[in-house]
């Protein structure tokens, strides 16, 4: 069992060439210590890393056995579990790449990541995914076999991970070096995984990351200094997305155990069962904790809101003395140890009360929300990085804290502002190029390796980087979900006939809404063929009719979206925007900012909470 | 009125005043153009352009605080194709301001298209205006390069990706001397040239 003083050990394996070399010499280094620990009937079952091996090295003959070639792609579509981490080492010591799939992802998109990626082999979680890749398997033809962790095998093209299991436990009594031959194959530069990223038109691309980006991450988050074995992770971020994928390489480097269970449903009880002493999330995990326990302090009132009031005042004294490396004064140390039992103590508490640090990513975190934690005694520290830079670029370290910073870049990683203020990367960590897109790669990989990142930040006096704006029309939310809202807006009008505008808002926000204006004309032609008696166009917009109409067409919008990108609420103008009242240019040019700026409290009442 | 112009290559092309019988010309010429340069245009998804659309950009053009034109580009035989659309617009409470928008079709892009009308366009431009006042996408770095080539330019950033620029225009009547018919424009821009 970890302790909650975690202590430096000499376990590490030297930097390693790949990522399943990186795991190799992780089971060599640590064979008998818990490698995961994952949900069984009521409880938590363990693994050490000699059974991981084990099992790894078996499934990557599976994959051998089924002709899996070097480089060649293997999908996985699941949820985050110890599964999701066993494939993707099989499919990294087979010498394959993984390409990852979110289990959220349309049987479109699915379709066209599997085809694009030219995957030959796919592990699907369940029977929902199995259902999306039958459902489109006319279109990819290059999909030999799927394997199931949960779902119904049929012995052909499904197969279970049993089947798999036992073709290559078979392959490993004929050719007991195969998986190991595979692995000393493997070079630095060799593709490891593909993610797919949304671009703001268009399809997705996949970000090509090399072995090499993984291996870079986790030895550079080891110089760190900041995590060692005795820690204990709990993991329940998407695998799919890098943030997530990131996390794994890093486990290997340092070998702390980690706590798989991606069920967001779970991650309550979880934290207290597991009480583990670091977790990674993005900005909505944290924003959730806090909106919860200040809703339910607001609504208890009286004695307890002044008392927690009170105590996150001390709190945050005491928080920011330590930033600023001055000790607070006895009086307030005082206070302190009493707010701090009374309450702060508490908050810390539903986080299973070991917390050394948690690490926000993948979005910006409000600066607000991470004084708050700092003050119940739980540090959030901030990191940035694209997916085309393995997700890590710059860091916060708790002996250097900043709120609304995202760090320093991690060793070997360098950034630089360009005159415009964009951010450019350049490090090992950055990726290899887009599957396939060289004209695309090319557009934000310059030959001596520097990414240009389309963030506009700046470097302050620390050297602290601070992402202030964005140079693509994509929009973040709080869940570090990309949104395309040119995309999305251009459905819309395909399906809405009425429809003049549409201005899709979720940037910093936990989902998608929209402001929809009409075209005056078609609306007004829509009320006669329907027989309405009004043809005033605030007066139609306000209407049951007109609001029915418009809530069909966003429901089909919605229909061919992502989940993640599903317009949940809107709301319709009382005008088409025009030229007169400044929303448009006279060229007719959508001014973004003046709408979201003068419809401020219309978006802010499409994020109350029912 | 007419004017001559040479795209990069050496193609040949004409400018003309866009008139109320090019609105159709106008809708056909957007279904051509792609999503991107449509967005970049619109700073919104605008799929087709709508009759009220075209009743502004088309019919209400009047030569006076609405000035658009249009380049075609003549083929061996002498055939016009149009390639491009720009316009200049007076910003109602600021009157020596204007708003400008350029459009080239994606198949004539990059070869001094946009350049060409901006030129013809700063010659015709309404009477007063002394600046440009625009907003563009921040990533759109062909545009405000022409941009910057008008005069000196101030950008501001106005959410994400999106930049309103100022330019102030020379009192001469802009770069390429004096208005006329039938001035020959060169157009000097290179790869850059785009959409605005």
């Amino acid at each position: 069992m970890a302790s909650t003083t975690p202590t430096y050990d000499d376990t590490r394996p030297e930097p390693a060439v790949s990522l399943a070399r990186m795991f190799y010499d992780r089971v060599a280094a640590t064979p008998d210590r818990e490698a995961f620990r994952f949900p069984d009937g009521s409880g938590w079952r363990s693994v050490t890393w000699r059974q991981t091996g084990e099992t790894v090295r078996t499934v990557a003959a599976g994959l051998l056995a089924l002709g899996i070639r070097p480089e060649e792609r293997v999908a996985i579509l699941s949820n985050t579990r110890v599964e999701w981490l066993e494939a993707d080492l099989a499919i990294m010591c087979a010498g394959a790449a993984t390409t990852t799939v979110y289990p959220t992802t349309t049987a479109d998109d699915v379709a066209f990541i599997l085809a694009d990626s030219g995957s030959r082999i796919a592990f699907a979680e369940d029977d929902t995914q199995i259902a999306k890749l039958r459902s489109r398997r006319d279109h990819l033809p290059d999909l030999v076999r799927v394997i199931t962790f949960d779902g119904q095998a049929d012995g052909e093209w499904v197969l279970s991970l049993h089947d798999l299991l036992a073709l290559g436990a078979r392959r490993l009594v004929e050719d007991p070096g195969a998986v190991d031959r595979a692995v000393a194959a493997i070079g630095p530069e060799h593709l490891a995984t593909l993610i797919y990223t949304s671009g703001t038109t268009g399809q997705p691309k996949g970000v090509e990351l090399p072995h090499r980006c993984w291996t870079y991450i986790g030895a550079a988050a080891d110089n760190l200094g900041i995590l060692s074995a005795a820690d204990l992770q709990f993991l329940w971020l998407p695998l799919s997305h890098s943030f997530g994928k990131m996390l794994e390489a890093v486990q290997l480097q340092i070998g702390f155990p980690t706590a798989v269970d991606g069920r967001l449903d779970r991650i309550v009880e979880n934290l207290a069962e597991v009480r583990p002493t670091f977790m990674a999330g993005p900005p909505r995990i944290f924003e959730k904790v806090h909106a919860k326990v200040v809703q339910t302090v607001q609504e208890e009132g009286g004695l307890k809101r002044r008392l927690f009031t009170w105590a996150f005042r001390v709190g945050e004294e005491v928080a920011g003395s330590r930033v600023e490396g001055r000790r607070p004064s006895p009086y307030v140390r005082a206070q302190h140890t009493v707010a701090d039992r009374l309450v702060l103590t508490r908050i810390r508490d539903r986080l299973g009360g070991r917390i050394r640090f948690l690490v926000s990513g993948s979005a910006a975190l409000s600066p607000d929300v991470a004084r708050w934690f700092h003050a119940a005694g739980l540090l959030v520290l901030e990191g940035y990085g694209l997916t085309e830079t393995s997700a890590g670029t710059c860091m916060v370290l708790p002996d250097d804290v900043a709120f609304g910073a995202v760090g320093r870049p991690l060793d070997r990683t360098e950034v630089r502002i360009a005159s415009d203020g964009e951010i450019f990367v350049r490090g090992p960590g950055v990726m290899r190029g887009y599957h396939h897109l060289p004209d695309a790669t090319a557009e934000v990989l310059s030959a001596d390796g520097w990414l240009a990142t389309g963030d506009v930040g700046e470097l302050d006096q620390r050297g602290h980087l601070r992402i202030t704006d964005r140079k693509k029309d994509l929009i973040k939310t709080s869940g570090g979900k990309y949104i395309a809202p040119q995309a999305i807006e251009i459905i819309f009008k395909a399906v809405c006939p009425l429809a003049s505008q549409m201005l899709v808002h979720a940037d910093g926000r936990s989902y998608a809404t929209a402001l929809i204006t009409l075209d005056p004309e078609a609306l007004t032609q829509w009320s006669r063929a329907e027989g309405l008696p009004v043809t005033d166009y605030s007066a139609l917009a306000a209407s049951p009719a007109v609001h029915e109409y418009v809530a069909a067409c966003v429901a089909e919008l919605n229909s061919r979206l992502n989940r993640w990108e599903t317009i949940k609420q809107f709301r319709i103008l009382d005008h088409d925007l025009s030229v007169e009242n400044g929303e448009l240019t006279p060229s007719m040019k959508v001014r973004r900012k003046v709408i979201e700026t003068a419809y401020h409290d219309l978006l802010d009442s499409m994020y109350v909470p029912a | 009125m007419f004017a001559e112009a040479r795209l990069n290559d050496g193609t040949r092309a004409l400018i003309w005043d866009l008139r109320p019988g090019d609105r159709e010309a106008v809708r056909e010429g957007f279904e051509q153009l792609s999503e991107e340069t449509r967005f970049h245009r619109f700073l919104a998804a605008v799929p087709h352009l709508t009759d009220t659309m075209l009743d502004h950009l088309v019919d209400e053009v009047d030569g006076v605080d609405h000035v658009a034109i249009a380049l075609v580009v003549l083929d061996a035989d002498g055939t016009g194709v149009p390639a491009g659309v720009a316009r200049m617009i007076r910003y109602s409470e600021q009157r020596d301001a204007a708003d400008v928008a350029v459009t080239v079709i994606d198949q004539f892009q990059r070869r001094g298209v946009a350049t060409a009308l901006l030129g013809e366009l700063m010659r015709r431009r309404p009477v007063g205006i002394r600046r440009l006042v625009t907003t563009v996408t921040a990533d759109n770095a062909a545009s405000l390069a022409m941009l910057r080539r008008l005069g000196p330019t101030v950008a501001e950033p106005a959410g994400p990706n999106r930049l309103d620029v100022v330019v102030e225009l020379p009192s001469d009547g802009g770069p390429g001397g004096e208005p006329g018919a039938g001035s020959q424009v060169e157009a000097r821009a290179a790869a850059e040239d785009e959409i605005l």
